[in-house]
C-alpha cells in the first residue's frame, strides 16, 4: 500500500479523476468519431480532411501525425480539399457551405441545399454540387443553375451510392458517374428536363465546367459505377461493381478501351460469336494477380499526377496500380489486412472515404468501422506504396 | 343587369334542378345512362344496373339494355323518370377485382381509389334530359395457380387477359414468389367498425370490430390510414395474394403511379406454386419449384407467340421456377424470349447460370441451368449479404448494441412486412445460419432436412433402398442381414428399371408437347431433372449412377453446396483465373452487359448521418434497379413512359 500523506489525498483524487476524464474524452472522441464518409487530401500531401458518420470534421496533419476536430456539425458527404490550397470545403447541418483554411479562416461561405457530394475549383469560382436525387447544380445563391436535372431515378437512395463528381484541374472539364450507362444521344435528350422520370445521364458523363453542357456519354459500365478524370483532363477511367473497367481519352471520347480483368485479361469486343469462352480474353501482358484482389471497383483515384492511378475493389485490401493509357495492371499493393479498410462490406456509398493527392503521391483511406484512417505514400520511381501512418 | 346590382343569390354553374324547387315538386324528366369500361377504354358487360338513391331517400332501379347508340353488342344501364337532383349510384357487384376507380361525364372526370365507392356510392347529378356516365374499372388481377392438377388451359392466359396486356403497352410483367408462401386469399375493403363493449371487472371499454364488404380487395390499401385496429392481413390478403397486391403496387409506384389516379395502373401476372413444404424441407420445395417451372413454359410461349414482351421477376426460390422454365425454353431455341429476368435474392447456386453442366456441384445434377441464359436478353441478380435467410447476416457498421439486436437488410425487412411468417422455425433458421445452407445438412430426425426425406418421399414405393447392421439387429427374428441386402438390391433393380422406363416413355411426348406449346408431362421418378426439356436414356442412366453414389453415402453429398446466388452474387465464380471456379462464360456475360449483379448489402446514411429508412431504400431501389431498365431501356411496363 503506497503511503500517501493525508494532506495530499484531495490532490491525488483530483488528479486521478482529471486523468480519467481526459482519457475518457479522448477515447470517446476516437470511438465516437464514426466511420469516415468523405475525405480529401491537400495537393501538398501534408493535410487531409475527413467527415465522419457522427458529423465530426477532422483535419489531419499527415506530416506531424496529429489530428484535430475542426467542427462537430458537418454534412457527412461534404469533406473536400480545395486544389492548390491549404483550405478545405465542407457544409454544416444548417446547409451552409464554407471554404475554410486550415487555420480556421473563412474564404467563402454561402447557404445551399444539403449536398451529396460537391467540388470547387482552386480559384473558388466554379462550384458544383449534387443533391439526393442525383441532380447537379453549378454555382450557388442567385447564380445557381441546374446542370443535370432530369428525373428522380436513379437516385442516391435507390442506387446506394453518391453521384460521384470529379473535376479536372488543368482543363474546364468535370465528370459524373452513378449507375450503368445510357446510350441515347445528348442532342436528343437535354440534361435538364422536368418531365422526365428516368434520367438519361446517370452513367459516366463528361461535362464542360464553364458552360455546364454535356460533352460525351461513356457506355459500357453496369450497375454502381465510379469514374474519375486525370488532373490534366486527358483520361477518364471507370470501374463498376460488376468488374468492368474502361478508359477513354477525352480527345477521342467515342473510342472505348477495356481494362484487363485482374484474373481474366482484356475482353475482346470484336470477335465473332461461337468461340470457346476462354478465347475472348487477351492475357498477353497480364501479370500474376495476388489472391484477394477484386474487380468489383468501389473507386479509382490518381496517385501520381496524370500518369498512375489506383483501383480499389470490394471486400479487398489489395489495390491495383495502372498507368494511364494502358489496359494492363502494373502492380498490386497490399494495403494491409488490419485495420479493415472501407473497401470491406460493399460500402459503395462511402466511396468518397478514399482520397489522394496525385501531386504528392499520398493516399488516405477510411476504415471499415471506427473513425480512423490509414495513410500511404506512393513512390513513382520505385513503384511502391508504403503505409506511413495508421490512426484508429 | 349591372354589376353594381346586388343579387339575392350567386350565379351558379350547377345544372338546373339542384337549386330551387324540391325534388318532389320537379317533373320526373331526368334520365341517367351508365356504360362500363376498363382503364384501357375497353367496354365491359353489364349484368345488373345497380341502384340510384336520391338525397331524399327515394330509390330507383334501372334496366339493362343493348347500347344501340354505340354498339348493340354491348350493354348499358338506363335509369328513367328520375326527378332531377343529386343521386348516389350504388354500383352492382362486378367480376372479382374489377374495382371501380373512376367516373366520366361530359363535364368532368372523377378518379378515386378502389373500394372507396362501396360505402357511399358515386355521386351523380341528374338533370332534365339524359345524363351519360361512363364507369371506369380496373381490369381484374391475374393469378395463375400451378398448385393443382388442372387442365392445361388453366396454366395459360385467357383471351381477355391476352387482349388486356396487348392493349396495355404490349408488355407483361410476371412475378414468381419464393419459398414457403401458401396460396392464401385476397383481402377485403373495410365497411366500417362496430364498437363492442368489453367488460372487465367494474370497468368497461370498447373494442373496435371491423366489418368488411363481401367483395375481394385485389389491390393494395393503406391499412394504417383505414384504421389502427385492423390486421393488415385482412386488408392485403395472405400468401400469394398478399405478395401480389404488394408487388403490383410497388411496381406501379416505381413506374410513376401516383397513388391517386388509377388509370395507368397495370396488372401483373402472379404465379402461384407449391413452395410451402415447411420451413426445413427445402429440397422438396426445390423439386416442386422445378415441376412448376415446367408448367410455366407454355405460358411464356403463349406470350411470345402473341408478340407480347415479357419481363420476369422472381424472389428467392422462385428463381428455380423461372430458371427451370428458361432452361427448357433455351433448349427449345427460344432466344431472348424475356426482355429481362430479375432474380431478387435468388435461392439457387451462385453458378446456376453457367453454360457448363460439368460445373454443377449438386450430386443429382439440378444445380445449374445451362441453357437458361439464352432465353433472356438480360439477367439481373439483386443480392444482399444482410439477408439472414440465404446466408448468415454479415456484420455491418452498426454500433455494437445494434449488432446485438441485428435486423436483416431493407429487403428482408420488407419481406417480413409483406409475409407474416407463422413458422417459428423460419426465424430460428434465419438467425442461426440461413435456411439455404442448411438444406444439405443432416440434422437430428426432428428437423426434417437433408436429402434423405425428400428422396425417400420421392421413391417411397421402392424403399428400403439401404440397409445397415443396426437395422438387422432391430429386424424381426429370422430376417437376417443377408435378406435385407437382397431386398434393397431388388428394390434398386426395380427403381432403375422404372426410371429408365419413364425416360423412354416420356421422351417423345415431351418433345412433341413442347414443340406445340403444350404442357409437357412431368417427370415423377426423374423429378430432379424436370429442368431438362426431355431426358434421354443416357441421361437417365447417368442419373441412376449419381443416385446410387449418393445412397452409398447415406444420402449425404460429398461436397458442400455452393453458396446462394442471392447471398454472394457472382463473387465465387468470377475470382481466380486458375481456380476451377473461374468461369469465363459468366465473366464474358458481365463484360457484354448481359448479366448484371446489384449488391444491395451496404447501409445508407442521409447527409446528417441518420440511417435512411428501409422502406424508402426498398421503394427507391425498385425504381432504380428494376423499373428503370424496364421502362427506359426495355419493353416497358404498362403504358408508363
Amino acid at each position: 500500500m503506497v503511503a500517501i500523506n493525508k494532506r495530499h489525498w484531495p490532490a491525488f483524487i483530483f488528479t486521478t479523476v482529471a486523468l480519467i476524464v481526459i482519457i475518457w474524452v479522448i477515447v470517446i472522441q476516437m470511438l465516437g468519431a464514426g466511420p469516415v464518409m468523405s475525405s480529401g487530401v491537400s495537393d501538398s500531401g501534408r493535410y487531409a480532411i475527413t467527415a465522419h458518420k457522427d458529423n465530426s470534421l477532422i483535419l489531419w496533419d499527415l506530416q506531424n501525425k496529429k489530428w484535430q476536430i475542426m467542427h462537430t456539425n458537418a454534412n457527412v458527404y461534404s469533406a473536400q480539399f480545395i486544389p492548390d490550397a491549404h483550405a478545405f470545403l465542407w457544409q454544416d447541418l444548417n446547409d451552409k457551405v464554407t471554404a475554410e483554411t486550415i487555420e480556421g479562416r473563412n474564404l467563402l461561405t454561402f447557404q445551399h441545399f444539403p449536398t451529396y457530394g460537391h467540388a470547387i475549383s482552386s480559384d473558388l469560382k466554379t462550384y458544383l454540387s449534387a443533391d439526393k436525387d442525383w441532380n447537379i447544380f453549378a454555382g450557388f445563391g442567385e447564380s445557381r443553375e441546374p446542370v443535370l436535372q432530369d428525373g428522380v431515378s436513379p437516385s442516391f437512395t435507390g442506387s446506394g451510392k453518391l453521384l460521384n463528381l470529379a473535376m479536372a484541374r488543368q482543363q474546364n472539364l468535370f465528370l459524373t458517374s452513378g449507375f450503368g450507362h445510357d446510350s441515347a444521344p445528348i442532342a436528343e435528350y437535354p440534361p435538364v428536363d422536368k418531365e422526365r422520370r428516368f434520367s438519361r445521364y446517370s452513367g459516366v458523363t463528361l461535362w464542360d465546367a464553364k458552360t455546364g453542357k454535356p460533352i460525351a456519354k461513356f457506355q459500357g459500365n453496369s450497375a454502381k459505377t465510379h469514374a474519375t478524370i486525370s488532373p490534366d483532363g486527358q483520361w477518364v477511367v471507370s470501374g463498376d461493381e460488376n468488374g468492368i473497367g474502361l478508359y477513354w481519352n477525352t480527345n477521342e471520347p467515342s473510342k472505348r478501351h477495356r481494362l484487363a480483368r485482374y484474373y481474366g485479361g482484356i475482353f475482346q469486343d470484336d470477335l465473332p460469336e461461337g468461340l470457346p469462352d476462354q478465347d475472348y480474353y487477351n492475357q498477353s501482358e497480364l501479370i500474376q494477380a495476388p489472391k484477394g484482389v477484386s474487380n468489383k471497383t468501389i473507386t479509382q483515384t490518381f496517385i501520381h499526377k496524370s500518369k498512375y492511378y489506383l483501383r480499389f475493389g470490394n471486400n479487398s485490401h489489395i489495390a491495383a496500380l495502372f498507368r494511364t493509357g494502358s489496359p494492363w495492371p502494373v502492380k498490386y499493393f497490399d494495403l494491409g489486412e488490419s485495420p479493415e479498410l472501407v473497401t470491406y462490406g460493399s460500402q459503395y456509398s462511402r466511396n468518397t472515404a478514399i482520397a489522394t493527392s496525385p501531386e504528392a503521391g499520398v493516399l488516405v483511406m477510411g476504415h471499415r468501422s471506427g473513425g480512423g484512417i490509414s495513410v500511404y505514400q506512393f513512390d513513382h520511381e520505385e513503384l511502391t506504396l508504403e503505409r506511413a501512418w495508421v490512426e484508429q | 343587369m349591372t354589376t353594381a346590382t346586388t343579387l339575392p343569390f350567386s350565379p351558379s354553374s350547377e345544372p338546373l334542378g339542384s337549386h330551387g324547387a324540391p325534388d318532389c315538386c320537379q317533373g320526373a324528366s331526368a334520365e341517367v345512362i351508365v356504360r362500363r369500361q376498363n382503364t384501357l377504354g375497353q367496354r365491359l358487360p353489364i349484368i345488373s344496373p345497380g341502384k340510384l338513391e336520391q338525397d331524399s331517400g327515394a330509390e330507383y332501379s334501372g334496366t339493362v339494355e343493348p347500347d344501340h347508340t354505340q354498339n348493340p353488342e354491348q350493354q348499358l344501364a338506363r335509369f328513367r323518370e328520375l326527378s332531377p337532383g343529386r343521386f348516389q349510384w350504388l354500383s352492382p357487384d362486378y367480376a372479382e377485382g374489377e374495382h371501380l376507380i373512376g367516373v366520366n361525364t361530359i363535364s368532368q372526370e372523377r378518379r378515386f381509389a378502389p373500394g372507396s365507392a362501396l360505402n357511399e356510392g358515386v355521386e351523380l347529378t341528374a338533370v332534365d334530359g339524359k345524363r351519360e356516365v361512363t364507369a371506369i374499372h380496373l381490369p381484374p388481377p391475374v393469378v395463375i395457380n400451378l398448385r393443382q392438377d388442372t387442365d392445361p388451359e388453366q396454366d395459360l392466359l385467357t383471351l381477355a387477359q391476352l387482349d388486356y396486356f396487348r392493349a396495355n403497352g404490349n408488355n407483361a410483367l410476371v412475378f414468381v414468389h419464393g419459398y414457403n408462401v401458401p396460396h392464401g386469399d385476397w383481402g377485403r375493403f373495410l365497411k366500417g367498425e362496430d364498437r363492442i363493449p368489453d367488460w372487465h371487472g367494474n370497468g368497461r371499454s370498447f373494442r373496435q370490430i371491423p366489418r368488411w364488404h363481401p367483395q375481394k380487395a385485389t389491390v393494395w390499401q393503406d391499412a394504417e390510414a383505414l384504421s389502427a385496429s385492423i390486421d393488415t392481413a385482412d386488408v392485403h390478403g395472405s400468401g400469394v395474394h398478399d405478395w401480389a397486391v404488394n408487388m403490383e403496387y410497388r411496381l406501379n409506384e416505381a413506374a410513376g403511379f401516383d397513388g391517386e389516379n388509377w388509370m395507368p395502373f397495370s396488372r401483373i401476372i402472379n404465379i402461384s406454386w407449391p413452395g410451402d413444404t415447411g420451413s426445413t424441407d427445402f429440397m422438396q420445395a426445390e423439386l416442386n419449384a422445378m415441376a412448376a417451372g415446367r408448367r410455366m413454359v407454355p405460358l411464356l410461349q403463349q406470350l411470345q407467340d402473341a408478340g407480347i414482351a415479357v419481363n420476369l421477376i422472381t424472389h428467392s426460390l422462385g428463381a428455380r421456377v423461372a430458371l427451370t422454365a428458361l432452361n427448357i425454353l433455351g433448349i427449345l431455341g427460344k432466344q431472348n424470349l424475356l426482355d429481362h429476368l430479375f432474380l431478387w435474392q435468388p435461392a439457387v447456386a451462385d453458378n446456376a447460370l453457367t453454360n457448363d453442366a460439368s460445373r454443377d456441384s449438386h450430386p443429382l445434377g439440378l444445380g445449374v441451368f445451362p441453357y437458361a441464359y439464352k432465353a433472356a436478353k438480360q439477367i439481373v441478380v439483386l443480392h444482399s449479404k444482410n439477408d439472414g435467410i440465404l446466408g448468415p447476416a454479415s456484420p455491418t457498421d452498426e454500433n455494437w448494441w445494434q449488432a446485438l439486436v441485428r435486423h436483416a437488410s431493407p429487403v428482408s425487412a420488407a419481406i417480413r412486412d409483406i409475409v407474416a411468417s407463422n413458422d417459428a422455425m423460419d426465424e430460428f433458421l434465419g438467425y442461426v445460419h440461413g435456411a439455404y445452407d442448411k438444406k444439405w445438412w443432416t440434422f437430428p430426425s426432428f428437423l426434417d432436412n437433408g436429402f434423405g426425406p425428400a428422396i425417400e418421399s420421392l421413391y417411397s414405393d421402392y424403399l428400403p433402398l439401404a440397409f445397415n447392421a443396426e437395422q438387422a439387429d432391430r429386424a424381426r427374428r429370422g430376417y437376417p442381414l443377408q435378406q435385407l441386402r437382397q431386398q434393397a438390391l431388388g428394390n434398386w433393380q426395380r427403381l432403375e428399371q422404372d426410371i429408365l422406363a419413364e425416360a423412354q416413355s416420356l421422351r417423345q411426348h415431351c418433345i412433341d408437347c413442347l414443340r406445340n406449346g403444350e404442357r409437357p408431362p412431368k417427370y415423377m421418378l426423374l423429378a430432379p431433372l424436370n429442368h431438362r426439356a426431355s431426358i434421354s436414356m443416357e441421361a437417365a442412366q447417368e442419373y441412376v449412377e449419381r443416385l446410387k453414389a449418393l445412397a452409398l453415402n447415406n444420402w449425404r453429398p460429398e461436397n458442400a453446396p455452393r453458396p446462394a446466388l442471392g447471398y454472394v452474387g457472382f463473387e465465387g465464380v468470377a475470382k481466380d483465373q486458375d481456380s476451377p471456379q473461374f468461369d469465363p462464360f459468366i465473366s464474358r456475360n458481365f463484360d457484354q452487359g448481359k448479366f448484371l449483379v446489384l449488391d444491395q448489402t451496404g447501409w445508407l446514411l442521409s447527409h446528417s448521418g441518420m440511417k435512411i429508412p428501409s422502406d424508402e431504400v426498398f421503394e427507391k431501389s425498385y425504381t432504380d434497379a428494376i423499373m428503370k431498365p424496364i421502362v427506359r431501356e426495355g419493353a416497358g411496363f404498362g403504358r408508363y413512359k
